[in-house]
């Protein structure tokens, strides 16, 4: 049992027992957080580790965000004449990681050149720690900082810029040297896949959802740091890999279920279809090796319940839970991540009126469970997830909002009211929102 | 498997018409569960929905609910036997052949189709499944590299595409991939582009519907 598997390049790891996979040789990985198993090609065979951990540490891939000219990586001519052109964020925003070596770039040409002119246009300069020193260092040493707005920086021809803002307008010849952009290794894409994790839209591991802490992925015990992570941190790489190493350390030594109620599969009505394994986000059911059912493994757990609530067999459910029977009227649920914690905050005559209940996330709500709490005419359902991208489960709040859309339209389809099931999304600082919802709800207002 | 689709709520509805008390609504547990459009989930739900659709009508129903693990087998069936018997109607949630498997061990009964069976697919994503046979009767995946250019050709053409695909798109929707042009590909991948020089017969679609209905005799297990 390795404490750690490097998925790419590794990273020293003086108290924690490692390996290293190339990945375009790993075929697939079970298990949980704490006893992963990982299959790979090794030697013409195929080999079979374990491990508590996984870190992916893939390369970042450059390209040109302004073809035909050098980018911020490529050495400058110091034996060269004239000035020399920065141009960062030509096509996007660059991150702290390109930001940092522009502005590396441009001091040491600024202190190697001190009769070229050296100027750095931008359109955001992202400082971290180590890169605000080197931007007033740079400005120091002579720099011209010029901020642009997008499509306001043109290059009329090859070594030459027209730039205008406010009242200033100028051309300037020189060395025209762009920010690379950054993107990622196209393995990810099928590390995504053998590894279960749910990818960003740019196809980094990590999703910078604010739910989870920079190098976590939403499978438990499974991190992604440089290049598989994504540029953001770049910048921050190595206080990133101590934080891993660390919660690797602890998880080494205290490997604890992030949930005290167990989900169990009833091997019984379990057919085996796979839905649970598709819909979890954190990779926590997989086929029992001893029943033939699926199973929930526990520690890999974030308890989310979307495999309660997509289960088409209804085999999943919480250990030991009682069916919760609500009396008709108004009813409020309220995901323990967003909702529930503005409501802790909020004046609770607020809540006057209204059944409530806390829930894991907006996507544990059951289609069938709707229809039934809207038996009565008066009866309408109110479901308050979070907002996209700050989801814990990271498909949570978009599943939640599916299958209140798709109550809604078949209710509509009978004329059986519209609106009667309403889907919005709050952040736990909005207790004052959560008032007005609630309240705006109650008249029927919303 | 086969794959199912569940038909809108408005059109059970108006199938199942006013003429009855109690309804019994039975669910299958293997193929149409997997495709999630008529297992133990889809069934509860839709009895809550029309239990809210009946209320506001002041229709007073009976409405119960049961999943059988295949309709396609009496023995799951005779599980519910007595249930069947006991509703005036039964609207059944497995694929064509439960319904009608239903409705020969119980002639008596009315046995509406609460689904539309769409065809015989893979799980292509979550929620997504895609047509992958037809049922031909005479599978010739042999000879195109596991690629059917019955099933995946809109026009079931056997001797190479018609001239409407582009960029391996077919003509018929954009969103179908040229079925030819996925035989092509896989054909090239495994070096084996030269099979496809060799002439195909014309079909013969006596093992599929042009023979009539179809039946399937095992010897071994068959007793006469």
């Amino acid at each position: 049992m390795y404490d750690v598997i490097f998925i790419g390049k590794p990273v020293e790891t003086p108290s924690l027992k490692q390996m290293q996979i190339d990945p375009e040789k790993l075929l697939r990985c079970k298990g949980k957080v704490g006893d992963f198993s990982l299959r790979f090609r090794e030697n013409g065979g195929v080999k079979e580790e374990k491990t508590r951990a996984i870190i992916v540490n893939t390369p970042h891939l450059q390209e040109e965000s302004l073809p035909n000219f050098p980018n911020f990586s490529e050495d400058l001519n110091p034996e060269g004449e004239g000035d020399l052109i920065f141009i960062q964020d030509w096509e996007e925003i660059a991150s702290a990681f390109v930001n940092g070596i522009g502005l590396g770039k441009a001091l040491k040409a600024a202190k190697e050149n001190p009769s070229r002119q050296i100027y750095y246009f931008y359109r955001s300069l992202r400082f971290t720690e180590g890169t605000d020193n080197l931007y007033e260092e740079a400005r120091r040493a002579g720099v011209a900082f010029f901020r642009y707005e997008e499509g306001k920086l043109k290059i009329p021809g090859p070594n030459k810029i027209s730039y205008t803002r406010g009242g200033v307008s100028m051309e300037i010849e020189g060395k025209i040297y762009s920010a690379p952009l950054l993107k990622p290794d196209p393995a990810l894409e099928k590390l995504s896949r053998s590894l279960r994790i749910i990818p960003s839209e740019e196809g980094y591991l990590q999703t910078e959802n604010v739910s989870l802490a920079p190098t976590l992925t939403g499978r438990r015990g499974v991190y992604a740091i440089g290049g598989a992570r994504s540029p953001n941190g770049l910048a921050g790489f190595r206080d990133e890999v101590e934080f891993t190493l660390e919660e690797i350390e602890t998880l080494k030594n205290n490997l604890k279920p992030l949930v005290e109620e167990d989900r169990e599969v009833d091997d019984r009505k379990c057919i085996l279809c796979y839905t649970c394994y598709r819909v979890c986000p954190h990779a926590a059911l997989e086929e029992s090796t001893e029943e033939d059912s699926m199973e929930v493994l526990k520690e890999a757990c974030w308890g989310c319940n979307a495999c309660i609530s997509h289960c088409p067999a209804g085999a999943i459910s919480i250990s030991q839970e009682e069916e919760d029977e609500l009396s008709r009227g108004l009813k409020v649920f309220m995901c323990e991540n967003s909702a529930e914690t503005a409501r802790k905050k909020m004046p609770q005559e607020n809540l006057e009126g209204f059944i409530s209940r806390e829930i894991p996330c907006s996507c544990s709500v059951k289609k069938e469970d709707i229809y039934n709490w809207l038996q009565g005419p008066e009866d309408r359902v109110l479901i308050l997830g979070c907002f996209e991208e700050s989801c814990k489960h990271l498909e949570g709040d978009q599943r939640g909002q599916r299958i209140v859309d798709e109550v809604n339209e078949t209710l509509s389809s009978l004329d059986l009211g519209e609106d009667r099931v309403r889907f919005e999304r709050l952040s736990p600082p909005m207790e004052k929102d959560l008032a007005e919802l609630l309240n705006r709800w109650r008249e029927g207002q919303l | 498997m086969i794959v199912g689709q569940q038909k809108k709520a408005e059109e059970i509805i108006k199938m199942l018409g006013e003429d009855w008390d109690s309804l019994l609504i039975a669910g299958c547990g293997t193929c149409v569960t997997v495709s999630l459009a008529g297992g133990e989930r889809e069934v509860e739900a839709l009895a809550n929905l029309l239990k809210i659709y009946y209320g506001k009508k002041g229709k007073k129903v009976t409405i119960s609910t049961d999943t059988v693990t295949r309709q396609c087998d009496f023995e799951f069936i005779d599980d519910i036997g007595e249930k069947i018997e006991d509703h005036d109607v039964i609207l059944s949630l497995a694929c064509g052949v439960g319904v009608q498997h239903l409705v020969e061990r119980h002639p008596q009964k009315v046995v509406f189709p609460g689904l539309n069976t769409s065809f015989y697919g893979a799980t292509t994503g979550v929620g997504e499944w895609a047509e992958r046979c037809v049922g031909c009767g005479e599978c010739i995946l042999d000879r195109f590299g596991g690629v059917c250019p019955v099933a995946r050709c809109s026009k079931s053409l056997l001797n190479g595409p018609c001239g409407g695909a582009q960029d391996g798109k077919c003509e018929v929707d954009d969103d179908i991939d040229c079925g030819w042009e996925l035989i092509y590909n896989r054909l090239k991948d495994l070096n084996l582009l030269e099979s496809l020089l060799v002439f195909e017969d014309p079909k013969d679609w006596q093992h599929y519907r042009d023979g009539g209905p179809r039946k399937l005799i095992n010897k071994e297990y068959y007793n006469e």
